[in-house]
């Protein structure tokens, strides 16, 4: 019961902060509102017995990503930027199809969770997301992407020497 | 929790193990003058040796990381057609491109580190592998793009792709935890557990598929993800243009092409859709736009973009062995479109600004020889008799018509026909305009580039009067 307490207010706290995120003027107000609805996402992995995850998430999210969000916003010196969409009949023919790809997508999920147990797929994965569970997961099964990552850090390193370097 | 030693076969990753060995190497060759030959001469040699690995991978499908790597011949065979393109970038690098004998190692080591990501996508039967192959490939392509950063328009047509290629990527990536969420694996082979008739997270399923085909349809620049082609070719060095325009639609089709045997086992009516109307619009926008083009480059941008339409009717056909006619495709394409773009790049060394197609005027009195693989290219990507271009539609048409989807191929041959008028307009000008002082000069003589291009041509005939040996290798290689 305060499971599903818990769980109702962290999802509301999510919407509500990612509505913010798109919707307020100011960007940094707007970085943080992300960091409220991350924070609310590591609670619901919390929830969800995957420590390790939620624990990533604060590291990785808030710690790194968020600090980069503020610093490159205050790097640009970044003043309130109102939405103008150019009020054409175009914008119009595109919001209309996004809102009806939403609609599509909002019916088919409601198609197949309302009413439904949802045992298959993701459903039956017990979380067991110790570090030692994961470092062995990492380590045997997933051996092969882990090193592709490396490849994928040594490319963007160089990358980004090549771009930058005069 | 016992810690299992994964069953790694390091036969099954071996090519690529050496192309980064190579690419490492690479990275360390000082820049200085006359390095470009030592340059070319690594990464050709990493390629080589990789196309002589194939005769010992062909017909054993060797496996590795359980299960993760699979070498069958589908794989060989589009490995080695992104070796053969990669290998004329090379030439065509070496040759004509103005290097400012700055970076070059890095510029071949991400030649080469793409042409890895692209070997473990086409490889892989399991999305979050094909992810990350993708991943590299992209990674290495949003900075060939903006090698020459002294250029504007590189640096636009980088950010230009990297933000929609990005944009791409989260997309696919997003389409992969809905097929794990849906069925608890990334494996193509989750497609065992459903039953048409269940209903259950079907929906999920088809989801992630969807927007696993937008990740991928980006790739290979096909309408309606087809907005970043011309822009990222023309402002990116003419070679890497070159380069982008074949080999990751090869490495996008391949994975489409694995994607679609399995959906069309279990649900072809959604795969057949999406495919159907991706194919159709490719080839109406492809065609009508590059109509319009006056620029060289940006007209073989969009003709390509019309000739995956064409190529992805032959998925339609799945059951019916589209998968020879896809691949037989392929390899003619390879040779037409590096061949046309082989053109563009000998044009761009001799000017500053973008190549029009009315700087080939007069280049049949000037240059007999290379407007004759010109011409060679543009028949064939018409499909024209006795090219193998031809022979490549005719074999992808019969395959639509066979599995039922004559509408496609009646929309397939009227826009072949409407192609006919930019195709023949390259060849109109190199032949029947007066002679005016071309671009080039006179003299070129014979040089590695040239011969590339006169044995590209030479192969686009050969194998349209006798296709049989290749179609031959490409049934071997849908047979799994």
């Amino acid at each position: 019961m305060i499971e599903q307490a818990v769980f109702w207010m962290l999802g509301a706290v999510m919407i509500v902060g990612a509505l913010g995120v798109i919707l307020l003027p100011n960007t940094i107000n707007s970085v943080m509102l992300l960091l409220l609805s991350m924070l609310a996402l590591a609670g619901i992995y919390v929830l969800m017995g995957a420590h390790v995850v939620a624990l990533f998430q604060i590291i990785i999210y808030i710690g790194a990503v968020l600090v980069l969000f503020i610093y490159v916003i205050m790097l640009l010196n970044l003043k309130e930027q109102g939405l103008k969409l150019p009020m054409q009949t175009f914008t119009y023919i595109i919001s209309g199809f996004s809102l009806g790809l939403l609609v599509v997508v909002v019916w088919l999920f409601w198609q197949s969770l309302w009413g439904t147990t949802f045992t298959g797929g993701a459903g039956n994965l017990k979380a067991s997301a110790t570090v030692h569970q994961l470092a062995v997961d990492l380590f045997s099964q997933h051996i092969l992407i882990f090193e592709l990552t490396s490849v994928l850090l040594l490319v963007a390193a160089i990358g980004a020497i090549i771009i930058s370097k005069k | 929790m016992d810690f299992t030693i994964p069953d790694v076969n390091f036969i099954s990753f071996a090519p690529e193990v050496i192309l980064l060995l190579f690419a490492t190497i690479l990275l360390f060759v000082q820049s200085g003058s006359g390095r470009r030959g030592v340059c070319a001469l690594l990464a050709f040699l990493a390629l080589v040796s990789n196309i002589l690995m194939t005769p010992f991978y062909w017909g054993k499908g060797i496996e590795g990381f359980g299960g993760l790597i699979i070498r069958d011949n589908f794989s060989i065979m589009c490995q080695t057609m992104i070796i053969v393109a990669v290998i004329l970038v090379i030439v065509y690098s070496y040759q004509y491109l103005v290097f400012e004998e700055k970076n070059l190692g890095e510029y071949y080591t991400l030649l080469l580190t793409s042409v890895v990501g692209m070997n473990i996508m086409i490889a892989s039967t399991n999305l979050m592998v094909i992810f990350m192959g993708m991943e590299i490939l992209s990674m290495s392509l949003y900075v060939l793009v903006a090698f020459f950063k002294t250029v504007r328009e590189g640096m636009e047509a980088s950010i230009k792709y990297f933000l929609l290629g990005a944009f791409a990527s989260a997309i696919f990536l997003l389409g992969i935890s809905f097929f794990y969420g849906a069925s608890g694996k990334t494996g193509l082979d989750a497609f065992v557990m459903f039953d048409a008739t269940s209903k259950l997270t079907v929906p999920f399923f088809f989801v992630g598929i969807s927007l696993i085909m937008v990740g991928l349809g980006f790739k290979i620049a096909s309408v309606p993800f087809h907005m970043w082609a011309p822009d990222a070719y023309e402002g990116a060095p003419t070679s890497v243009a070159s380069f982008l325009s074949v080999a990751p639609k090869i490495a996008g089709m391949a994975v489409i092409f694995r994607v679609g045997i399995e959906m069309s086992k279990y649900f072809p009516e959604v795969m057949l859709t999406i495919i159907a109307f991706m194919a159709v619009t490719s080839m109406i926008v492809g065609n009508f736009a590059a109509m319009r083009q006056s620029g060289l480059v940006r007209m073989l941008a969009y003709s390509g973009i019309a000739q995956v339409g064409y190529m992805m009717i032959s998925l339609l056909a799945i059951p019916q062995g589209g998968g020879s006619a896809l691949l037989f495709y392929l390899s003619i394409y390879v040779l037409m479109n590096m061949g046309a773009f082989g053109i563009a790049v000998l044009l761009s060394k001799k000017k500053d600004k973008r190549v029009q197609i009315n700087d080939l005027k007069g280049l049949a009195g000037e240059h007999p020889v290379i407007a004759f693989t010109m011409a060679v290219f543009m028949l064939s990507l018409a499909g024209i008799p006795p090219t193998g271009g031809f022979f490549a539609k005719f074999y992808v048409f019969t395959h639509g018509i066979e599995a039922g989807y004559l509408w496609v191929v009646i929309i397939a041959v009227i826009t072949t026909v409407a192609s006919l008028y930019y195709y023949f307009r390259v060849i109109v000008f190199m032949y029947m305009t007066e002679e005016e002082a071309g671009i080039l000069p006179k003299n070129i003589g014979i040089n590695l580039f040239n011969f590339a291009l006169i044995v590209a041509a030479l192969l686009i005939i050969v194998l349209g009067v006798i296709p049989g040996s290749l179609l031959e290798l490409a049934q071997q290689a849908v047979v799994f």
